[in-house]
């Protein structure tokens, strides 16, 4: 005899602080079997997208979600059949003659499993109506997938795609009386010209006062840094210290060591800068450190994990190097080596963007850029941006000479550090990568 | 023009109402020579006499009877009960006589009277003093339950009361008496019973309220626009009953969203009414569930927990906020 189960998957909890996430890529489909720990789905949430694994061997036989849909913790998300397959010397059970074949019945799509209608509000179903959508074929992104006007807009293509005898005569003089502006000629012709510039950008096609527009809502991982960032920009006071090292010296050595031991290391400038922070915090440990505004204390930490900020096609990153100030230049650049690569996938794990305690931003990487003001990490003190490296005329022993100049652009949380502890820690960073054999020392 | 408390400004209302017309008479307890427990009265024994401004005993029931009596024989009695706690020993005459004279006699008898009451809470006084049982009287057929939010509406509503065919309870939000000064016209001024006042238009949420709660809605309302960036349209009801459905309709079929603020409690109160008309009037152009902060449906506390139980202004910016979150 076979034993089936049907067991329900929710949505697991994914971490501290995060309730929701948008379904990226789902790995099965209705009917197809999987195995346990079997990538299952792909939930891209605030910090990070996550790989969910099955937790069953079994058969999906229903699928509760889309991708791109907006799902929360404890959401169901599949329906699993597991236990033994009836074998195949049991024959299997004949259809009763008179029954109707499944696959004629007709779908209800206007219920649930539950039985309950798709939820929305009266106002979205008035719309609903009044654009012919039938609200069950709408894809709700609001809690407990409820139809949310921006919906019912997304699936009648914008707003301007209105027929004009939507509004009823009734709205229409309840409405008060528009006083048209005086026509102005290049913008009369607005309707009629089409767009001179098309961009191959996903979106709602719509129109503003002044042309043609693309309505693209923001990720969830864009809508998180765009948080992050006013939250720091508003309560952190930030001055930015602009300094330049010469890193001719350390450029040389790196380019001519070779070593044997790892011949395929990448030692980059960035793995020696990240080493000279670590040493830089040690010595100088505010930078190191937090304010706890609610406690009014400083927490000091004797850890040091540096994060990297690095462009992902979801926004900026910042993974976290554990320890770093346990590391050896070497072992940092492995560790960005890591980084880098799953940067190209976007494959961060949510706990690898937390606990950082000081970040570094390569911007020089992504192009000619030198100076910067780079925004603090809530929870950090500093952070500190590397612009591209450039051979400089500089001054040396009175006679100017070409010189391999790094720019540093160093952010300072003004309220824990003041210029006289960030200048003594910025010193001790430019002059470990000034004379690189501190390093060895 | 000159600015006035709500005490004053009723003063001023009763004592023109009984200069214009001579079956105008005030009664109830210690309203005569002590002029009223709040002075609402104050002066008046003097200048009108003891025929038409009577103390009586302590028995509310029979003030209310004798009332309706008046009433039927054509006299207008302004009938003052101390605190709106004690209506409830009035309840028979009330509910029995004063509601439904009009209707048992098809009409001949109309009973024009007032009964006027400090209500709410707000004062740290005890729990038969501080309720507001408004809820009771608005569910009676043939009353008209009317509260004013400030002096100015609540000189020009008493009298609109006092020259009403019918019989209007008037309920005074105690903790406004002497909370401020208004201007207020000295010529006679009247408003028309039920209907409603758009104390300040908005269009993204609609706040409905009354009586001394009208306070801590401008506060909540001028924090929501000023910080918040919301436009709310704010609505003093003033007339509980009969209620301007058609004012509160057409503002929240225009701004989706409502909600509503009294001090009475939850359950089958005015706020539920209003919940109940909205639905049958506005529902397809609701785009949240409407929110009620009102008390708990528990006795009126000690006053030490007082303003725990009593909305607040942060009460009322919370219930926006989540209203106006819901999509």
């Amino acid at each position: 005899m076979s034993t089936t189960m049907a067991v329900e998957f929710k949505l697991p909890d994914l971490g501290e602080g995060v309730h929701e996430g948008q379904v990226v890529r789902l790995h099965v489909r209705e009917g197809e079997s999987i195995s346990e720990d079997a990538p299952l789905m792909e939930v891209e949430t605030d910090k990070a997208a996550v790989e969910i694994p099955s937790p069953v061997t079994g058969t999906v036989t229903r699928c509760h979600v889309a991708e791109q849909q907006l799902v929360h913790v404890g959401d169901v998300m599949f329906t699993f059949e597991t236990g033994e397959v009836a074998t195949a010397t049991e024959s299997p059970k004949p259809m009763p003659a008179a029954a109707t074949p499944v696959a004629s019945r007709a779908p209800a799509p206007h219920r649930d499993r539950t039985g309950r209608r798709t939820p929305a509000s009266p106002s979205v179903r008035r719309l609903a109506r009044e654009r012919g959508l039938e609200l069950e074929s709408i894809n709700g992104s609001g809690p407990g997938g409820r139809v949310t006007r921006a919906d019912v807009e997304a699936a009648s293509g914008g707003a301007f795609t209105n027929p004009p005898d939507v509004m009823s005569a009734e709205t229409a003089t309840q409405r008060p009386p528009v006083i048209e502006a005086t026509p102005v000629a290049p913008l009369a012709q607005r309707a009629a010209r089409t767009p001179s510039n098309p961009l191959a950008i996903e979106g709602v096609e719509d129109s503003d006062d002044y042309g043609a527009i693309i309505r693209q809502p923001l990720s969830q991982a864009r809508k998180t840094i765009s948080n992050v960032m006013s939250t720091a920009w508003m309560t952190i006071p930030h001055v930015t210290d602009c300094n330049d090292a010469d890193i001719t010296e350390l450029e040389r050595m790196r380019r001519e060591f070779c070593d044997p031991d790892h011949p395929d290391r990448r030692l980059t400038v960035l793995a020696f800068v990240v080493r000279a922070v670590c040493r830089a915090v040690q010595s100088v440990p505010i930078l190191n450190a937090s304010l706890d505004e609610s406690s009014g204390e400083v927490i000091y930490r004797r850890y040091v994990n540096i994060g990297i900020g690095v462009e992902t096609d979801r926004g900026l990153v910042a993974p976290v190097i554990r320890d770093a100030d346990r590391m050896t230049v070497g072992e940092i650049a492995d560790a960005l080596e890591i980084i880098s690569s799953n940067a190209r996938s976007a494959s961060f794990g949510v706990n690898d963007t937390r606990g950082g305690t000081y970040t570094i931003s390569n911007a020089g990487a992504m192009g000619p850029t030198r100076y910067s003001t780079p925004i603090i990490q809530p929870g950090q003190v500093g952070c500190l941006a590397l612009g591209r490296a450039k051979k400089m005329p500089w001054v040396v022993d009175d006679e100017i000479v070409p010189r391999l100049i790094l720019p540093l652009s160093h952010s300072m949380d003004h309220r824990l550090v003041d210029g006289g502890r960030e200048i003594p820690f910025i010193g001790h960073l430019i002059e470990d990568l000034q004379s690189p054999m501190r390093f060895m020392v | 023009m000159s600015q006035r408390t709500m005490v004053e400004a009723l003063n001023l209302a009763l004592d023109e109402c009984m200069d214009r017309d001579d079956s105008v008479c005030l009664m109830g307890e210690d309203v005569g020579v002590n002029g009223g427990v709040f002075r609402v009265t104050k002066g008046l024994h003097e200048k009108y006499g003891k025929r038409r401004v009577m103390d009586t005993p302590l028995a509310e029931c029979g003030i209310i009877g004798t009332a309706v009596g008046m009433a039927i024989h054509g006299l207008k009695p302004v009938t003052e009960i101390q605190f709106s706690g004690f209506t409830l020993q009035a309840f028979d005459q009330i509910e029995q006589n004063m509601a439904r004279m009009r209707n048992r006699t098809q009409g001949r008898f109309t009973i024009s009277m007032v009964m006027r009451a400090p209500f709410g809470g707000g004062i740290r006084a005890v729990e038969h003093h501080s309720e507001s049982r408004e809820a009771y009287w608005a569910h009676t057929p043939g009353l008209k339950v009317v509260i004013p939010s400030g002096p100015r509406n609540a000189r020009a509503l008493l009298a609109a009361a006092i020259e009403d065919p019918d019989p209007v309870i008037f309920y005074e939000p105690k903790a406004v008496y002497r909370a401020f000064r208004e201007d207020v016209p000295d010529e006679h001024e009247t408003m028309p019973i039920g209907v409603a006042e758009v104390v300040r238009p908005g269009e993204d949420i609609t706040v409905i309220s009354y009586g001394a709660m009208m306070r801590v809605c401008t506060e909540a309302v001028d924090d929501l626009v000023d910080i918040h960036g919301v436009d709310v349209e704010l609505i003093d009801l003033l007339s509980v009953s009969p209620m301007d459905t058609a004012t509160l309709a057409e503002s929240v079929s225009r701004t989706g969203r409502c909600v509503i603020v009294h001090e009475g409690h939850q359950s089958c109160g005015i706020a539920a009414e209003v919940i109940a008309r909205l639905n049958e009037h506005a529902f397809e152009y609701l785009c949240a569930p409407i929110r009620r902060v009102t008390c708990p449906d528990l006795p009126f506390p000690y006053f030490q927990t007082e303003k725990h139980f009593l909305p607040d202004a942060d009460d009322v910016i919370a219930a926006v906020q989540e209203t106006l979150a819901w999509e």
